[in-house]
């Protein structure tokens, strides 16, 4: 039976007004009998339903989800544990169908018959990074005499020793490297970022250690293989050093302001991905304790960002820079004040005429590489690349607790002691 | 299309929950394209599941979803096609006699390929032109004139 429209009806339909007559409607037509409007694709349509018996979609759904064993992506990190986890690997056997495995692509196949069982969470071993002491020492002055240390007038917070009792940051640095093989796994559930029960123990160690040195800052990263997409995997290690946080916030009571949390999904592995060993280790969450001061020397496993060393011969030498030059650089030495052009540079403090910086005034930590390259620091726990007064002063945060990278001078030319 | 790249982006990385989204979104046009290529609904439900599930296998190698729904449409525009091939050989038994008589039916089996799929991906899926075009690979012009030839010559036989 043909269903009778009004025109309004049809306009609405078409979103837009129509004329009977017009050629990209000539289905369309007026009905001989009443007048209205006899839309030939409605009936169409009707016909159309009417042939073809509907599918039912939950119906589709089941059978699919039902066969839906190979995932399309790795799940490993989301917290999918091994034993749950088939992993086919370049030169393995191929999938079922005959399909080969695609270059280093990695497909777990999940049962999906128990896609509701939690958790079980994969990830998180607890380590600890302290920040990495300078490669190079610098060269034990043989210019200049070494200046008495300056006046500290601010000490920064994460410098200076605690209260009465408290520990300081090297030695919560200490507490926590020897607590490391207690602390266990901190682990998440399944494909969540919600820690699970089981990572309390080994939170409550860290909030602890935490608890006795007030003034020591932490960074937590969140660590990801390489399985997964980088997106992904910066994504859910962010959540999931946030998670961390909230928690020692919440129920460990440590300060906010002390922690960090950074994601740095699978970029930096400490293991070989190629192994599910190494995969392993490489699924965990750091605790860096940022400002442990200066001594020189020793090594640590924190990386430190570095800038190629100015070529002073090719740009234009600030006159200053001039007047004290080579064994001016050597006398550089951590804990003593020096005189840019623009700013002045102490162990704990670090004013400039720049805008970016003055807000940095005493939580800056500077540590000489090399004389004539970069300088290291730490902003508050925050890392800033700085280029000179030639460009005028900049400041770029790069990824918090990482170290801060001083470019001083024109185009990179050392600062120099006061006189 | 789910009109949400973020519920694509989950199920690429193996959210089987935001999968689900996706096969809900398309299951009903293309079934009922193969269902009308083939004119035989317990094949066409069979087709979809298997694209569904090989969909899911290398979800990760389409960046988007309108890439996904391309490809699925394809390979179900091939597989309908080996299927067909199969039933002339007399290596498919066509499951659907009764179905295959139906009026309607005999006026879409005679429509040019493009045509039936446009003609069905609007009527029955009820689809906008822009997205039978990325379904079909072709331009929105190609797809309203293919329409237009096809609701012709299908009203014109019923």
């Amino acid at each position: 039976m043909k269903r009778h429209l009004t025109l309004e009806e049809i306009s609405a339909w078409f979103d837009g007004e129509i004329e009977l007559g017009d050629p990209e409607h000539k289905h369309l037509r007026e009905c001989p009998e009443c007048g209205s409007v006899l839309d030939g694709h409605a009936r169409l349509r009707r016909l159309a339903r009417q042939a073809i018996p509907p599918v039912h979609a939950e119906a589709i759904w089941k059978a699919v989800s039902a066969r839906l064993t190979p995932a399309p992506s790795p799940v490993v990190d989301r917290g999918v544990p091994a034993s749950r986890a088939l992993v086919v690997r370049r030169g393995a056997e191929p999938a079922a169908g005959g399909r080969r495995a695609t270059g280093r692509r990695v497909r777990v196949w999940v049962a999906r018959a128990t896609p509701f069982l939690a958790a079980v969470g994969a990830v998180a071993a607890i380590l600890l990074v302290v920040p990495r002491t300078p490669r190079h020492a610098p060269p034990a002055a043989p210019a200049p005499a070494p200046r008495p240390p300056a006046p500290v007038t601010r000490q920064s917070p994460v410098t200076a020793p605690g209260p009465t009792g408290s520990a300081s940051p090297r030695e919560v640095a200490a507490s926590l490297r020897t607590a490391q093989a207690r602390l266990g796994r901190i682990t998440f559930e399944l494909g969540k970022v919600t820690l699970d029960g089981a990572s309390e123990p080994a939170l409550r160690e860290v909030a602890a250690i935490l608890g006795r040195a007030p003034d020591a800052r932490v960074v937590v990263e969140g660590h990801t293989d390489d399985t997964g997409s980088a997106a992904w995997n910066m994504k859910m290690s962010q959540a999931r050093a946030e998670a961390v946080v909230r928690w020692l916030v919440d129920r460990g009571g440590i300060a906010s302001r002390r922690l960090t949390a950074k994601g740095r999904g699978g970029t930096r592995p400490v293991a070989d991905n190629a192994t599910e060993a190494g995969q392993a280790a490489n699924r965990r969450v750091e605790f860096s304790v940022v400002g442990i001061p200066e001594t020189g020397g020793t090594e640590s496993s924190k990386p430190v960002i570095r800038r190629k060393p100015a070529v002073a011969a090719a740009e234009p030498v600030h006159p200053q820079a001039q007047r004290r030059s080579e064994p001016a650089v050597a006398a550089v030495a951590p804990r003593q004040t020096y005189t840019g052009t623009r700013f002045v540079l102490s162990a704990d403090r670090f004013t400039t005429s720049g805008p970016e910086l003055i807000s940095a005034a005493g939580h800056v930590r500077i540590e000489p590489v090399t004389p004539g390259e970069p300088y290291v620091a730490v902003v508050d726990g925050f890392s800033r690349t700085l280029t000179g007064p030639a460009t005028g002063v900049v400041g770029e945060v790069v990824n918090p607790g990482e170290h801060l990278i001083l470019h001083t001078g024109a185009k990179g030319t050392p600062v120099h002691p006061v006189p | 299309m789910t009109g949400n790249e973020e519920t694509f982006a989950l199920a690429r990385e193996g959210d089987a929950e935001a999968y689900r989204e996706v096969v809900l979104a398309h299951h009903a046009p293309l079934y009922r394209w193969v269902a009308a290529e083939l004119l035989d609904p317990e094949a066409a439900r069979a087709i979809v599941e298997d694209l569904f599930v090989r969909g899911w296998e290398r979800l990760r190698s389409f960046p988007r979803e309108d890439a996904f729904v391309a490809w699925v449409f394809r390979t179900a525009r091939t597989l309908a096609a080996e299927r067909t091939r199969a039933r002339r050989r007399g290596a498919a038994r066509h499951s659907a006699s009764q179905w295959r008589e139906e009026p309607f039916n005999v006026a879409l089996a005679v429509l040019p390929e493009g045509q039936r799929a446009a003609l069905v991906l609007r009527e029955w899926g009820g689809l906008p032109y822009e997205e039978i075009a990325v379904r079909l690979g072709a331009s929105e012009a190609a797809v309203r004139s293919r329409l237009s030839l096809a609701r012709e010559a299908i009203l014109r036989r019923l």
